[in-house]
């Protein structure tokens, strides 16, 4: 009996104990849940003691505001996104969500960029804070203005290429396009073709940037390195002598040089306009300064006592080194070139098959593209414009910190 | 064993002073001899002596064209500078500590990127009298009253080489920018965050700080600008025919373009020539401003010296 009775208290207990544990467990999972969701959802500073009750409530508000539409946006994007991919929505539902997306980006773009980092946690009265977003909306509209003003001439050579000279003419600044702005894309391509041949000027143009950045590149970096590495004769006058030139403005030569290359001739062909700009002072004088940085003397005299001769060291060694600058001085010289037109105009107008997007370009004005057609204008803009945009925004910080490196040396 | 590898130098610098003296250096003295000759484009020139340096110094219209080029410049670097400088001023706060920098220097340089002769088509698009998007939204807003008081951008002397000047603002302030942005980061924050608890005020601290900080690089962008301004061509050069204020927007490489166009090589020459000094004395005279504190420094040194030799000479 005792042992029976004993057995089973002992499961009575064992049973109890599993089931309060289980609770219990469950009960903790549940409340570190709601402590990790409090932290995720209530800010910090309302738990702070430090902060006053009225602004505890203004930013509070402000973070309810925020978290709304959150809310708003999840569950926007759920009721309509969601079914859309299930059902067969109609047009006008995915317009929506899409505006809704748009607006989304924008606010919290905006949000994120107008609220400093410390703005939750700092503890401020009122009346400051107020004041500070008062300065952060003035100092960011004027901003929007400048950046607005930096990028609508872009956005509206992209839309309209979209549009009939017409619709350019009436609508003015307007973001919107028509139901059949595909067509038109065609449309302007077709007009475009009548008056510039486009395609051939695209692959002139490639074909000159892509020539003077290779050969301008290697050429320089061979000098660069030549002037670094080798203490020659007179390699210190021969180097302050270039130097000198770059204080000279050697394209207002170019009547000399028109004529010169008339006489070998080679007017009108692609080599008069890449020749020259091989030798860029600029180029070997950014690369000179960035050997002096990168290569060890020491490891070229190791390989040469491997038995490596000097081209393979140079090959080898140096270019591999070299690499990173002569990379952003590639992409300056292929930007440099592809905008060329003084050059282009002066030397290849003879020869219209050898034309360059910007000469086929500036060659529009006047034509009846320019008057009637301005769709199809835009689009040879649009043509010239965007790939170099494209390779900038690829390479951006590297370009843009190679700039401001150059403020910080010179 | 040792080998004398110094002699290679030559080899690797070799093609680069092949290219730069037959393709810069040749054409350079070629145009300096053109200058002093006649020359058409057909038989051989004609030795002329000065002849065409005495009529480009008597020529009305390349006055005329360095002034459109001056007036043009110096509207515009006062605007890029301001620009520049204002953005600096708000980006360097270390009260607003302004996020994004780095976005802003991106699309702030995108102007920059865009060719000449693809901006000047798109601004001729934008700027037209009737059509253009700047003079619609202008009379959209109700800024001018009807289609007949519109502001001719490109049609209008002094409307267009404001123009000129506001496009050229337009692609260059993103480059001063980041130039000055990155020699004010260069610099040590502690400077100026002691000042501010000197209760040094924001103005005090443009003025007195950051302004004599960024000094050099101001005094670069400016005569970079001031090189590239005198040489300016494509932008104006384009815009002419579109509008009627040809005059007004001749620069004075689009002078020289146009006796170019005529065949006339050696009284562009002579043109190029004037320019060319010009540039040279221009950029010497701001070198010598941006180092006077050096050459003063140099001069007293060799005073000094010369006092200290005639002292050793009295007391020998």
């Amino acid at each position: 009996m005792s042992a029976i009775n004993k057995m089973k208290n002992f499961f009575k207990v064992l049973f109890v104990e599993i089931i309060f544990g289980v609770m219990k467990y469950i009960y903790n999972k549940i409340r570190l849940f709601a402590i990790k969701i409090r932290k995720i959802v209530l800010p910090d500073f309302l738990f702070d003691k430090n902060v006053k009750p009225l602004s505890k409530l203004v930013e509070g508000f402000l973070y309810y505001t925020l978290l709304k539409q959150v809310i708003r946006l999840v569950s926007f994007i759920i009721k309509h996104l969601f079914p859309s991919f299930l059902f067969n929505n109609t047009i006008e539902t995915k317009d929506k969500v899409l505006k809704a997306l748009v607006y989304y980006l924008i606010l919290f773009s905006g949000i994120w960029i107008i609220v400093p980092k410390n703005f939750f946690s700092r503890p401020m009265t009122v009346g400051e804070r107020i004041k500070q977003i008062v300065i952060y909306l003035v100092v960011y509209l004027v901003l929007l203005i400048i950046v607005l003003a930096s990028i609508v001439p872009f956005s509206l050579v992209l839309i309209n290429a979209f549009r009939t000279g017409l619709e350019i003419q009436q609508v003015g600044l307007s973001f919107k396009l028509s139901s059949d702005a595909l067509n038109r894309f065609d449309e302007n391509w077709e007009i475009l073709k009548d008056y510039a041949d486009i395609p051939l000027g695209f692959w002139n143009s490639v074909k000159v940037s892509l020539l003077t950045t290779v050969f301008s590149g290697y050429v320089s970096a061979l000098t660069a390195y030549g002037f670094y590495l080798y203490k020659f004769k007179h390699s210190k006058f021969l180097f302050g002598f270039i130097i000198v030139f770059m204080m000279v403005p050697t394209q207002l030569a170019f009547i000399g040089y028109h004529r010169f290359v008339t006489n070998i001739g080679l007017l009108g062909t692609h080599t008069a306009i890449v020749v020259p700009a091989i030798a860029s002072i600029g180029t070997v004088f950014f690369l000179r300064q960035y050997a002096s940085g990168v290569i060890n003397k020491e490891i070229v005299e190791s390989a040469r006592i491997d038995g490596a001769g000097e081209t393979y060291i140079f090959h080898k060694i140096g270019v591999p080194l070299m690499m990173p600058g002569i990379a952003t001085m590639s992409i300056f010289t292929f930007i440099g070139s592809w905008n060329n037109y003084l050059g282009a105009r002066v030397l290849l107008t003879n020869n219209p098959n050898k034309w360059t997007l910007p000469l086929q370009i500036a060659n529009l004005k006047g034509s009846n593209v320019w008057f009637e057609n301005q769709g199809a204008l835009y689009m040879g803009l649009a043509v010239s414009i965007f790939p170099i945009v494209i390779i900038f925004l690829i390479f951006s910080r590297w370009l843009v910190e190679s700039i401001a490196a150059g403020a910080v040396k010179g | 064993m040792e080998k004398n590898y110094s002699k290679y130098g030559y080899w690797y610098i070799l093609p680069f002073f092949i290219i730069f003296i037959i393709f810069s250096i040749y054409p350079i003295y070629y145009t300096l001899y053109l200058s002093f000759t006649y020359y058409r484009g057909t038989g051989s020139p004609d030795w002329v002596g000065l002849r065409n340096y005495v009529w480009v110094l008597e020529d009305r219209k390349f006055y005329l064209s360095l002034a459109n080029t001056i007036r043009i410049w110096g509207v515009n670097i006062v605007l890029q500078l301001g620009t520049a400088l204002f953005l600096v001023m708000i980006f360097s706060d270390l009260k607003y500590k302004l996020k994004g920098l780095k976005m802003f220097r991106i699309i702030f340089y995108l102007p920059n990127l865009i060719a000449a002769a693809s901006v000047a088509i798109l601004f001729s698009q934008l700027l037209d009298k009737y059509y253009g998007v700047v003079n619609t939204m202008l009379l959209r807003f109700g800024i001018f009253d009807s289609i007949n008081d519109v502001i001719g951008w490109l049609t209008e002397a002094l409307y267009a080489q404001l123009s000129v000047s506001l496009i050229q603002t337009w692609m260059w302030f993103g480059n001063s920018f980041i130039l000055f942005m990155a020699s004010i980061q260069a610099v040590n924050k502690e400077t100026i965050e002691a000042s501010v608890i000197d209760g040094a005020n924001r103005f005090q601290i443009l003025t007195k700080i950051k302004l004599p900080l960024i000094k050099p690089i101001l005094i670069y962008v400016g005569i970079t600008s001031l090189i590239g301004g005198l040489q300016l061509f494509d932008v104006p050069y384009l815009l002419q025919d579109t509008g009627h204020a040809n005059e007004a927007l001749t620069t004075v490489i689009g002078y020289l373009f146009s006796h170019f166009s005529k065949q006339n090589y050696g009284y562009a020459a002579a043109i190029a020539f004037v320019l060319f000094v010009i540039i040279f004395i221009v950029s010497m005279f701001f070198l010598l401003v941006v180092n006077f504190d050096k050459v003063k420094a140099f001069s007293a040194k060799r005073q000094q010296e010369r006092l200290e030799k005639k002292l050793n000479m009295e007391v020998k």
